[in-house]
């Protein structure tokens, strides 16, 4: 029985042995052409046609570094105040207004 | 002239290589209409991206190249949408198929071979990708081992190793599906 079903597995796998290639449907080229033009007619398709071009893929990429290196060099400058914060920076040390919080006691209100 | 985006070259290449790619996906694929789909995603594939053949292999290598990437990649979206299927059916949502294709049979096999060839595809289905690659190749497209090393760019003993695991799987999975004998 054993043997029997050995033997029928291995006649199972060379099931394929003198397998003829199967071949699609007629008039494939024609499909393909079809398909091509439709896909080519597509808005997305024209779109990353156009970014995948060489000059185009670089550029933008150029471009995004320099932005890039345009905020990094904004941010590693140090910070001059403007008139306006020199003029707040004063009027809070001059009337003592440098609490956080509304909740703050106030000195001469503290227990 | 391919090369060039020759048209009737293109046509040419699609007449001489359709049955290779076609019988190589369905093979994979075991479901005529995707291999069509797929068939036909290959040749557009060759036609975006003749200009990158540099002619290091031979023009069928290359091909069965993107033909064997693209099945894999039908198989994983194919695997994908039915696990999300299946998610989405436990949340009594199930608007894709859960069930599997029905059984296969290859066109080419003989009509005393059909039944066992039926049993064959099946388990041939549920062997991992690059085992399913290999025996594809061999056994379906009777490619030799060192045509299907060249295709999926290892060695010899790679796809011997890959075949032999494959033909042990096969086995099992056989010897499973009829736990009282044939």
């Amino acid at each position: 029985m054993q043997q029997n079903t050995s033997q029928q597995i291995d006649d199972i796998l060379d099931s394929l042995n003198g397998l003829a290639p199967a071949s699609p449907a007629p008039f494939l080229h024609t499909r393909i052409v079809a398909r091509l033009q439709r896909e080519q007619s597509s808005p997305g398709y024209i779109v990353l046609r156009w970014l995948s071009r060489p000059a185009v893929a670089i550029g933008l990429s150029a471009l995004l570094l320099l932005m890039n290196g345009y905020v990094l060099f904004i941010d590693s400058r140090p910070s001059v105040p403007t008139a306006l914060e020199e003029n707040s920076m004063a009027m809070v040390q001059e009337y003592d207004i440098n609490f956080t919080s509304a909740y703050e006691p106030l000195a001469d209100e503290a227990p | 002239m391919l090369k060039e985006g020759d048209g009737r070259a293109f046509r040419q290449l699609v007449e001489d290589r359709q049955t290779m790619v076609y019988n190589t996906v369905l093979g994979m694929l075991q479901q005529p209409e995707d291999a069509e789909d797929v068939t036909q995603e290959v040749f557009l594939k060759v036609y975006e991206s003749i200009r990158q053949f540099r002619g290091e292999s031979a023009l069928s290598t290359w091909l069965y190249r993107i033909t064997v990437t693209s099945a894999l990649e039908f198989l994983r979206k194919r695997r994908r949408k039915k696990r999300f299927a299946f998610v989405m059916s436990l949340f009594g949502d199930a608007n894709e198929p859960l069930t599997d294709p029905p059984d296969f049979v290859h066109p080419g096999v003989k009509l005393d071979q059909r039944e066992n060839a039926r049993l064959l595809f099946q388990a041939v289905a549920q062997l991992p990708d690059n085992q399913k690659t290999a025996y594809t190749l061999h056994k379906v497209e009777g490619l030799s081992y060192q045509e299907a090393a060249d295709v999926m760019g290892t060695t010899v003993s790679a796809i011997e190793s890959l075949l032999h695991r494959a033909r042990l799987n096969l086995r099992k999975t056989l010897e499973n599906s009829f736990p009282d004998g044939l």
